[in-house]
């Protein structure tokens, strides 16, 4: 059963962070954030509370600078939440060390401004550190060509990093990413720099690898429609909390999208997902002159 | 109705700052005079600071007193003796103060100072050359020759570097490498030249090297307040255009600023402005690094406010640490100023906010 | 199933054809150690400088000067080179990436404006960290113990504040500027005698090394680069900034706090011996890394042989130029310069953007 839901006050206890659980249960329970010495002690984030059950594909929607990265940040421990706590199966993440907890979750920033000159093939080796033990390095080799396989992008194995652009950069972090072989995986707008081929295949394949390794995937997006044609579930979130959450056909409402992104939108049905139309509300007519505006192929020669 | 409160605000907040800003300026000044005055009674024991303001004010207004008063006496040693560290210490602190302001809008980097480009570096070999070897570029020898020689000597890496962006266009960072490089070879020079020489002609050139204002006579005045006012209202010229490079140089660009160039033509100004100053005085440090970024904190970083502030500070700042360097103990003004300036960088960097992040 | 063989197959011969140059560099390292035997302000030729030496090892010694000259003075100097080069190089690579810096270097805590005010403490108002100690030991020991100051500093600071690579190198400058103010006083009103002594105790120089502190600086510096090349791999991870590295299972501020303090001590052990030898901590890594790319496996041991192979011909170059020559702290800084801004030139793209 996959499902999400505003948390109920009480919890279950259970003893290990996943191991060979099957069961995926992340338990956020009054998580707030602010940043320590700017702006006065105004929240990012405010006393969320939410339970996410089983391997799915959940988004995080919601405008610019709401906080999403920080929510994503302060699950997987790299921000401390100043109130609040978040337990996987029962166990509080603050309580595992980094390295554990790196062989559990995996994450894919946004921009990898940091432009490293090592090797594709070595970049996505990185996702094996948590696992790695002495003498595995065929093994890990074996799964890192697995997954430059899934990406598509094996041609890549012996180019330097920053020899790359930046939708190659990003397949390539994807690559490590899944290369760790986490039971959650949280992506920072995985598609941003892809184009509508990638888009679409990349979050694809994370919802079939949700389901074929049992994974729960957790992604920030800006393209509303593209995580609602894939989502099992998307969490909206505005002002610092939980606007909506829930199906996509749900979440993704006229009203919904007016409130939290302040744009007027229709939604129309389109194979049983919901599809975002914009419409602007300024009708200001620029196109009285369609003669005079051209852009058209000169024949050379 | 909302929206005219807004800007009321906006409006009020804009002026509270305009305020602080001439507070800045205002009190520096003062300092100034103040410490002016402190100079001069310290220069002749037997005047009080009101007759020392008076004798001063005489002299520019062109009196004469009755030879071998005591106002005759006290105006010959304050004229003689302190006037000109006085004089050599307002301007210096001033133009190093505005290349220091230049040259962290010009790179984008808040650690860059005057000296980023090698400058002073290429200032010590030459004096050192002189000094150790006693070869000057112009015939005359002793301290004109030592001068003229770290005037070239200045302007030797600055020319590489610009010589070296001429022929491929480099980031700011790439150039304060190429600064850094050409540093660490004319110190490395310099570090030969005064292991082979004496002891005390050694000590002679670190003297040199920390910077002192105790050398400097009368007839080096002109050319630092000439040098230093033309750079000076040059650089006030140029506020607006190292605002849009604060932006970044592809933004820069696209808002019409040639960036190379206007990069080129800044060093050019920075380095004689520099040069001229490094040549009397050595090199005293920290000035042109912590004088903006004080003002920077005070009053925030439009340069077109940033730039003059930081002159009067920068005066302010040497005239004292020279007073001090004077009266407490007899050291070099540089070392006054790196033992002020040290600790307040500390700080600062301590203190430091987001903004500062990327330093090369 | 071909593909993926043939995957891994290509990807260790890549790291095979690299790991040439390191190995190059180290036959280079170690047949320079022999040769500078044979150069000198004392002349005596390559081969009866070999001879000498075998003799020694051997254990009948013909000629009691050449064996003097080159078992006592030459050989503990040329082992010294080569291992403070590549201590040097290892700690340039090392803090290089530990900064996210290309132009971080051992010295960029303030680890030799440390030990350069121990030093002048001692030479100038001799003062003794250990009140024991007096004359040489006293400067090698201030020196040693002032040199760590930074780091301690910058340790306790990380306790209560959370640092930034670049807050960790701009507070390593401002401990470096407060030291070298203080010096600065203590220099300029020194007797000048003192005051050139200590100025010449910094340009680097590896005449002070001698079989009798030979053994510590061997040691301090090949227990520091085994800590230091044990860590290749999270290393190689925090190419990749903190927040990935993090994730992937590294404590960070831990990890750099750790390396920063290893790199330290050894680099405080190198300094107290032979005062500041610039150049080789900056450049050394990046020549390595046009040969042997950036993975750490091949850089560190790349690096290290490159820094010892450099420094015993720099140091060579010192002991023919005589002894009011060019000492080797000047020379290494003087090749350095240049080169450094060949490379900044020719791999302007590359590296630094």
């Amino acid at each position: 059963m996959r499902s999400i839901s505003i948390r109920s006050k009480e919890s279950e206890q259970s003893a290990i962070l996943l191991g060979d659980d099957p069961e995926i249960n992340v338990d956020i329970d009054g998580l707030s954030f602010s940043y320590k010495g700017a702006d006065s002690d105004k929240n990012v984030l405010s006393d969320i509370s939410l339970n996410i059950h089983g391997a799915q594909l959940v988004s995080i929607l919601g405008p610019n600078g709401v906080g999403k990265s920080t929510f994503i940040h302060c699950l997987n421990k790299i921000l401390d939440p100043t109130g609040g706590c978040v337990r996987i199966n029962g166990t509080n993440v603050q309580d595992v060390s980094i390295k554990d907890l790196a062989k559990v979750m995996g994450y894919v920033p946004y921009t990898s401004t940091d432009n490293f000159p090592l090797s594709v093939t070595d970049t996505v080796l990185m996702g094996r550190h948590p696992h790695s033990k002495w003498g595995s390095l065929d093994d890990d080799l074996r799964i890192v060509h697995e997954m430059l396989q899934l990406i598509g992008i094996e041609d890549l194995a012996e180019r330097n990093f920053n020899e790359l652009s930046a939708g190659q950069h990003q397949k390539v972090m994807l690559a490590r990413g899944l290369a760790q072989e986490p039971r959650i995986l949280f992506l920072d707008e995985p598609t941003s720099n892809l184009d509508v081929r990638f888009q679409l295949e990349i979050t694809r394949m994370l919802k079939r690898l949700s389901r074929q390794k049992n994974m729960l995937v957790i992604m920030i997006s800006h393209d509303i429609n593209i995580a609602a044609k894939y989502s099992d579930n998307i969490i909206m979130l505005h002002g610092g909390g939980i606007y909506a959450l829930g199906k996509p056909q749900d979440v993704i409402t006229p009203d919904n999208i007016r409130h939290v992104y302040e744009v007027g939108a229709d939604v129309i049905m389109d194979r049983g997902r919901p599809h975002l139309i914009l419409i602007d509300d300024d009708d200001t007519d620029y196109d009285d002159d369609h003669e005079y505006y051209v852009v058209e192929k000169v024949a050379v020669g | 109705m909302s929206e005219n409160l807004h800007s009321d605000s906006l409006v009020e907040r804009y002026h509270h700052l305009t305020m602080r800003k001439l507070l800045v300026l205002v009190v520096s000044v003062i300092g100034v005079i103040i410490v002016v005055g402190l100079f001069s009674v310290s220069a002749y024991d037997n005047i009080s600071l009101m007759e020392a303001y008076r004798i001063i004010w005489d002299h520019i207004m062109g009196v004469e007193y009755e030879p071998r008063t005591t106002e005759w006496w006290a105006d010959r040693f304050i004229w003689n003796t302190v006037m000109p560290r006085i004089v050599a210490a307002i301007v210096a602190g001033a133009s190093l103060a505005a290349a220091g302001a230049l040259m962290q809008a010009l790179m984008n980097n808040p650690l860059a100072d005057p000296y980023s480009t090698g400058i002073s570096s290429g200032a010590c070999f030459g004096a050192i050359v002189a000094l150790v070897l006693g070869l000057t570029i112009t015939s005359t020898s002793g301290q004109s020759g030592m001068i003229v020689n770290a005037f070239v000597g200045a302007m030797i890496p600055v020319g590489v570097v610009i010589l070296i962006s001429k022929r491929m266009p480099l980031s700011p960072a790439a150039l304060i490498l190429v600064g850094t490089a050409l540093s660490y070879f004319f110190s490395s020079m310099v570090t030969y030249l005064l292991v082979i020489t004496d002891a005390d002609t050694l000590q002679n050139a670190y003297i040199w090297q920390v910077g002192t204002l105790d050398t400097i006579v009368w007839s080096s005045i002109p050319m630092m307040v000439v040098v230093t006012a033309v750079g000076s209202a040059f650089v006030m010229l140029l506020t607006r255009q190292l605002n849009v490079l604060s932006l970044g140089d592809a933004n820069a660009k696209t808002l019409g600023l040639d960036v190379e160039k206007f990069r080129v033509v800044c060093l050019i100004v920075m380095a004689i402005m520099t040069a001229s100053i490094v040549c009397f005085t050595g090199t005293i440090g920290f000035l042109g690094l912590v004088a903006p970024h004080l003002v920077r904190i005070l009053v925030g970083s439009d340069n077109k406010f940033v730039v003059p502030i930081s002159m009067a500070v920068g005066s302010f700042i040497l005239v004292l640490a020279d007073y001090i360097a004077m009266t407490i103990s007899d050291v070099p003004v540089g070392v006054v100023m790196s033992i002020i300036g040290s600790p307040i960088f500390f700080l600062l960097i301590l203190w430091q906010k987001k903004g500062y992040g990327t330093v090369y | 199933m071909a593909l993926l063989v043939d995957f891994i197959e290509r990807y260790h011969s890549i790291a095979k054809r690299r790991s040439f140059f390191a190995i190059v560099f180290f036959i280079v390292a170690i047949s320079f150690v022999v040769i500078s035997l044979g150069f000198g302000t004392y002349k005596i030729s390559m081969g009866e400088a070999f001879d000498a030496l075998i003799n020694h090892l051997t254990g009948n010694v013909v000629n009691a000067k050449d064996d003097l000259y080159v078992w006592d003075v030459r050989l503990p100097r040329a082992i010294g080179a080569a291992f403070v080069g590549a201590g040097l190089a290892i700690g340039g690579v090392v803090m290089q990436n530990l900064m996210q810096n290309p132009l971080a270097e051992p010295y960029t805590m303030g680890v030799s404006s440390g030990a350069f005010l121990g030093a002048v403490l001692s030479m100038i108002s001799g003062f003794s960290i250990i009140p024991a100690l007096s004359g040489d030991y006293a400067v090698v020991c201030n020196a040693f113990v002032f040199s760590l100051i930074p780091v301690a500093l910058i340790t306790v600071v990380s306790r209560f504040k959370k640092l930034s690579p670049t807050a960790i190198i701009l507070l390593g400058i401002a401990v470096m500027y407060v030291f070298s103010s203080i010096t600065q006083y203590m220099m300029v009103t020194a007797e000048s005698e003192s005051m050139a002594s200590a100025y010449h105790w910094r340009v680097g120089s590896l005449s002070k090394v001698t079989w009798d502190n030979l053994p510590f600086l061997v040691v301090f510096v090949t227990a520091t680069s085994a800590v230091l090349c044990a860590c290749y791999k999270k290393l190689d991870i925090m190419y990749s900034g903190d927040r990935c590295a993090q994730t992937l299972g590294i404590n960070t501020t831990f990890f750099r706090m750790f390396c920063l303090i290893i790199v330290s001590l050894m680099t405080a052990a190198v300094v107290s011996f032979t005062g500041t030898i610039g150049f080789i901590g900056l450049v050394g890594p990046h020549i390595a890394r046009m040969f042997v790319g950036s993975k750490n496996k091949l850089l560190l041991p790349g690096a290290a042989a490159f820094g010892a192979a450099f420094l015993i011909i720099a140091d060579t170059v010192a002991k023919v130029s005589g002894i009011n020559g060019l000492p080797v702290g000047v020379i290494s800084s003087m090749v350095g310069g240049p080169l450094f801004l060949y490379i900044l030139i020719k791999k302007n793209k590359k590296v630094w953007n």
